[in-house]
């Protein structure tokens, strides 16, 4: 292996790390793998992982760092990954419960309505929130763009435009095609728009984490001031009280139409595939689970901002 | 809140890479293969590329290690341990010993410990 090829293995860390480490690591793997020509699978995986850690740390996410605005920074980066987890498990459980209030006996019952009603309007808060944080930082990535720095994000942001994009256009042809066809053809009944709607939502998700990495990628570049971090550690606070307020919202509707409706959730989409329940339906499950790892996350990140806010945004040493 | 960070001289188990690179640059200023060579030799631990580094950055963050002046091969920068890595160092290997010692002497084996050469 080549020089070079001991300096590809290094992409995944981010270019200040690799400024400064690169070249001693480089050596090191040369020093270490030079007999055996190639540097083994197990040791790729690691160095990959290493890579993407050290891209977290950089951008706050993980690890500790005195600075009190790389906290700030990384907390709400935290949040708005979390949030991420949270617009999938939306996208399902918005699928699940179509024609819930047409399709339930319980739709009058207060628990399940106030449940349902309260996970949409979370949603719409939520995302409101989201595009407010995504203005204060506008005028900085302006600056960003200005300066000449655009090459650093190009890739990542223009990937993601890019699946953007592509998902817009699978969703126009989908919403399209469902227009010419029948309910029971759209709910199963013909099996090639069920797959044309499995790849949809694939390409709608791979968008997501392209989006997501670009805003990563471009938050942890930008020169935000002391206010304005502490504008955005507010409004990650105000997300995971929405993300906490829809996950017992759902919680509340799902016991409900489990106590008086199951024959509702026996017929929400995808039930059967992989087991069949009327309590616990796999599509409401996968629903449950993302929005606790997204709920996890940002929690994580509420420690990392309340614990910066409560010492009034000090440097600790 | 507590912190939610170790205190700068907190390194860790005694087998966690801070304390077995600290430990091997005691001996002398070393670069990373060395640094590997010499951690596999007395801890019989190896150190994938990408933990030996990360470690190195974050000691070095800490003013626990600093890189020497590169030599003729700008690549292999050897590093050395610094007054703050030794005290550091100092504290990780008394608190060990601390351990050691207790845990010898509930088990009854401080003559064994002491015969396999363990500070007394």
């Amino acid at each position: 292996m080549t020089a070079g090829g001991y300096e590809h293995l290094l992409r995944w860390y981010p270019s200040a790390w690799r400024e400064r480490y690169g070249d001693e690591m480089a050596a090191l793997l040369e020093d270490t793998y030079a007999a055996a020509s190639e540097v083994p699978l197990r040791q790729r995986a690691s160095l990959a992982w290493s890579g993407l850690a050290e891209r977290s740390r950089s951008a706050g996410i993980v690890g500790w760092s005195p600075s009190p605005d790389l906290r700030l920074r990384g907390g709400s980066l935290l949040v708005l990954c979390g949030w991420v987890f949270y617009v999938v498990a939306g996208a399902i459980f918005a699928k699940s419960a179509d024609h819930w209030s047409s399709g339930s006996p319980s739709a009058g019952h207060w628990v399940a309505t106030g449940g349902f009603n309260v996970v949409g309007a979370a949603a719409g808060g939520g995302t409101l929130v989201v595009v407010l944080a995504a203005l204060v930082v506008l005028p900085a990535f302006v600056r960003f763009v200005r300066s000449g720095r655009w090459r650093e994000v190009s890739r990542p942001v223009l990937v993601a435009l890019g699946s953007g994009a592509a998902s817009a256009l699978l969703f126009v042809i989908l919403v399209a095609w469902a227009h010419s066809l029948s309910g029971h053809e759209r709910n199963g009944g013909l099996p090639i728009y069920g797959w044309f709607f499995v790849v949809v939502s694939l390409v709608f998700f791979a968008a997501l984490a392209c989006g997501t990495v670009a805003a990563i990628a471009v938050a942890r570049r930008l020169e935000l001031s002391h206010r304005t971090l502490h504008a955005l550690g507010l409004m990650a606070v105000a997300l995971v009280g929405v993300m906490a307020l829809t996950i017992v919202s759902l919680v509340a509707w799902w016991a409900s139409e489990a106590v008086h409706a199951p024959g509702f959730l026996a017929q929400v989409i995808g039930n059967g595939m992989p087991f069949q329940s009327s309590v616990v339906p796999p599509t409401l499950l996968v629903s449950g689970v993302l929005m606790v790892f997204g709920l996890a996350l940002g929690l994580a990140g509420l420690v990392r901002i309340v614990g910066t806010l409560g010492r009034g945004g000090r440097a600790v040493a | 809140m507590p912190r939610r960070t170790a205190p700068k001289g907190d390194l860790g188990r005694s087998n966690e890479p801070p304390v077995l690179i600290l430990t091997s640059l005691a001996a002398g200023p070393k670069h990373g293969y060395a640094l590997t060579k010499d951690i596999e030799e007395f801890a019989g631990v190896t150190l994938g590329p990408g933990t030996l580094y990360g470690a190195i950055a974050r000691l070095e963050d800490r003013g626990l290690i600093a890189p020497e002046p590169v030599g003729s091969d700008a690549r292999r920068r050897p590093y050395r341990i610094t007054g703050e890595g030794r005290v550091a160092l100092e504290a990780a290997v008394r608190e060990m010993r601390t351990l050691a010692d207790v845990g010898a002497r509930r088990l009854g084996i401080t003559g064994r410990v002491a015969a396999r050469g363990m500070p007394a």
